[in-house]
């Protein structure tokens, strides 16, 4: 990120930074003292989180005060500015090592067996990186034959390790 | 003193197995494995091993975190010094003389170098973690909740301000975001539930393990991802034994490293980076040969690789005996110690002094099995550099989702490692250090009991947070380093010199 752009990226950060203060600190009030158990209001359990919301709260009105007095800090939404971010092969690479770290730790793990899960991820991700970007010397029915490969003995592996050698239930 | 030394003898004795030397030598090695790797991170390492370590013996898991975390701050210098990235963090100073050597053709002496800087400071460290443990663990038996308050905000401060150099405001919000965080969920004192929002699994609060695999680990993948592959040079790797003149002829610039390595370790929450990176600086402005630093400098590649190991060995000072981590792998090591049941903190001197030399006797055994690793096998370790990362990162990938998992059999665990994943990487994109922010899980929950009871004790009055001598020193390190940063410090700074010395600051 240049810093043109950090400015703008502060910008947005400090004002979620404020609302994300107020709102700790206003429910932080908003919880019980615990007075009719005779309990000392200085240990009533919303002292230290207010506390520490308006710390945060402080903290992103200097940052917002900071950004707002130098130029150029309102970001620009412009539909050629999307697409060019899109086209950047890095944030490409980044959604799609995102999406399949999503895919495989919230969809596939715990509804599909472990070790099949594992071995469609690790397989998956293998093929889109060697294919596609990072384009791996050989041909390609070898780098197929490779990854299979790969993904059958990581996933058997770290399936075995777990469930007998650390005795933890797969999910 | 002696009972120190007799007890660290005896642990050591106790170490002397045939099964205790193989785990050493393979804990250490995988350590150096991970540390190689860019991308793999010590605190990733540490934080994996803990998942993984969980059922074994107390002293069995912590010998191998140990060798983990030295073997890993010393692997890193590796790829510094062969692709002039550094393996960790902790090694950004090294690759600035070292990887300048290798391209010089003088690969094997610089490995040689660094494999004996990273010994030596790790000896420094060591013996110091035995002088000041103890030292610190008797001094902190004064400290009351007052103190302790104070030790946490100092603690996130300071963290912030290091970790930030850039923009220190991020590190300090980072910081309070953590001390936030821990407050989710049962509080310590009354049992309520806060900002659980009904959740079961909230209620139970965030833990620090999957938070942290998620900000240093998959944080790391996806940045790692996001980049292009490096390219592996081809570099000579001759002779690594290193000289003894060679060294020798920097043993000042290796002892002022090494102790400045330790005292910036032991801070809490900062790190072998900037440990790193202190020594280096330190070294370049008391060296004669400052021309050649940054071209391939002997005395800056031994710097920066003495202070990072001994910065390893400092940061468990603080642990062992105020319960707070020196840097971000100390931090998991903490959680490991209480995961097994030991507890850390100013009584550790008092009800287990055996377990502080026992942790001197895992430095030592783990550097020395750093030492002898780092110069064997050194052109075969090298391949490992070869890997293609599509072929590893699925694999670790797969480790942070099961380790996290591991560790309570919840799929919530999974959800906190994805959700700090993607927090951590979009901090480290807009500058915000992790850091502070875990050290901030770990302080909230000493802050928020240590503030309340004090409150109690005080029957609501502030001045003993304010007129205790410790809490003073306290105070005024803490205004220290937020004034220090400001920018009309800094001119006051700039005045008062001109004002003393009738020339401008240097």
């Amino acid at each position: 990120m240049n810093e043109k752009q950090m400015r703008k990226a502060d910008f947005i950060t400090s004002i979620v930074l404020i609302i994300f203060g107020i709102t700790i600190s206003s429910m932080a009030v908003r919880m019980p003292r615990l007075e009719e158990k005779g309990i000392n209001p200085y240990t009533a359990p919303g002292v230290v989180p207010g506390i520490l919301g308006v710390i945060i709260l402080f903290l992103s009105l200097i940052m917002f005060i900071r950004t707002i007095r130098q130029a150029d800090y309102l970001p620009r939404f412009q539909k050629g500015n999307v697409k060019a971010l899109l086209k950047d092969e890095g944030t490409v690479r980044l959604l799609i090592s995102l999406a399949l770290c999503l895919l495989y730790a919230l969809v596939l793990v715990g509804h599909i067996p472990y070790i099949l899960a594992t071995f469609l991820f690790t397989l998956g991700f293998i093929l889109i990186f060697d294919l596609k970007f990072d384009k791996e010397e050989g041909s390609k029915r070898k780098i197929i034959i490779f990854a299979v490969i790969q993904a059958i003995i990581s996933s058997a592996v770290i399936s075995v390790t777990f469930q007998y050698l650390f005795l933890v239930d797969l999910p | 003193m002696f009972d120190g030394i007799l007890m660290f003898l005896a642990s050591l004795g106790g170490f002397f197995s045939f099964k205790v030397i193989f785990i050493v030598l393979w804990s250490t090695q995988l350590g150096i494995i991970v540390g190689m790797l860019p991308g793999l991170t010590a605190t990733m390492g540490v934080a994996l091993m803990t998942t993984l370590t969980y059922k074994m013996p107390a002293d069995t898991a912590v010998l191998i975190l140990m060798c983990m975390y030295i073997g890993a701050i010393y692997g890193g210098s590796r790829s510094a010094i062969l692709l002039n990235i550094p393996g960790t963090p902790a090694n950004a100073a090294t690759s600035v003389d070292g990887h300048p050597l290798a391209l010089q053709g003088k690969a094997g002496e610089a490995i040689g170098i660094a494999t004996t800087g990273s010994f030596l400071g790790s000896i420094i460290g060591m013996f110091m973690l035995a002088f000041f443990t103890p030292i610190l663990g008797n001094f902190a038996l004064d400290f009351q909740s007052y103190e302790f308050f104070w030790l946490a905000i100092f603690g996130i401060i300071i963290s912030g301000n290091l970790t930030a150099p850039k923009d220190p405001l991020k590190g300090w919000i980072a910081g309070f975001i953590g001390l936030f965080i821990a407050m989710i969920g049962m509080e310590g004192i009354h049992a309520h539930i806060r900002y659980s929002f009904g959740n079961v699994n909230l209620s139970g609060g965030i833990d620090l393990l999957p938070a942290m695999v998620g900000a240093f680990g998959m944080a790391e993948i996806l940045n790692l991802m996001k980049s292009p592959r490096s390219v592996v040079i081809n570099t000579p790797i001759k002779n690594v034994f290193p000289h003894p003149r060679q060294v020798l002829k920097y043993w000042k610039t290796i002892l002022r490293s090494g102790v400045i390595g330790t005292f910036v370790g032991a801070i809490p929450g900062v790190g072998e980076d900037i440990a790193a990176w202190v020594s280096y600086d330190f070294a370049k402005r008391g060296s004669k040969e400052k021309k050649l630093f940054g071209k391939g400098s002997i005395e800056g590649l031994i710097a920066s690789e003495t202070g990072n190991n001994a910065a390893a060995a400092g940061a468990v000072i603080p642990v062992l005996s105020l319960a707070i981590p020196g840097s971000a792998p100390a931090a998991v090591l903490l959680a490991a110690m209480f995961i097994h049941g030991i507890r850390p903190g100013p009584l550790i001197m008092i009800e287990s002094p055996e377990f502080v030399y026992k942790v001197v006797a895992m430095v030592f055994m783990a550097t020395c099995a750093m030492m002898i690793l780092g110069l064997s096998m050194v052109k075969s370790l090298v391949k490992v550099l070869q890997v293609p990362r599509t072929k590893l990162i699925p694999v670790i990938f797969t480790l942070c989702v099961m380790g996290s998992y591991a560790l309570a059999s919840r799929t919530f665990d999974v959800k906190v490692m994805i959700f700090f994943g993607i927090l951590g990487y979009l901090m480290r994109e807009m500058d915000y250090p992790v850091a502070p922010m875990i050290l901030g899980i770990i302080l909230g929950g000493i802050l928020d009991k240590n503030l309340r009871r004090a409150l109690v004790l005080s029957d609501g009055s502030f001045l003993p947070f304010v007129s205790r001598p410790i809490c003073l020193v306290l105070i005024f390190l803490t205004i220290f380093a937020i004034i220090g940063r400001t920018v009309w410090f800094g001119k006051l700074k700039k005045q008062a010199f001109q004002m003393i010395f009738k020339k401008k600051e240097v």
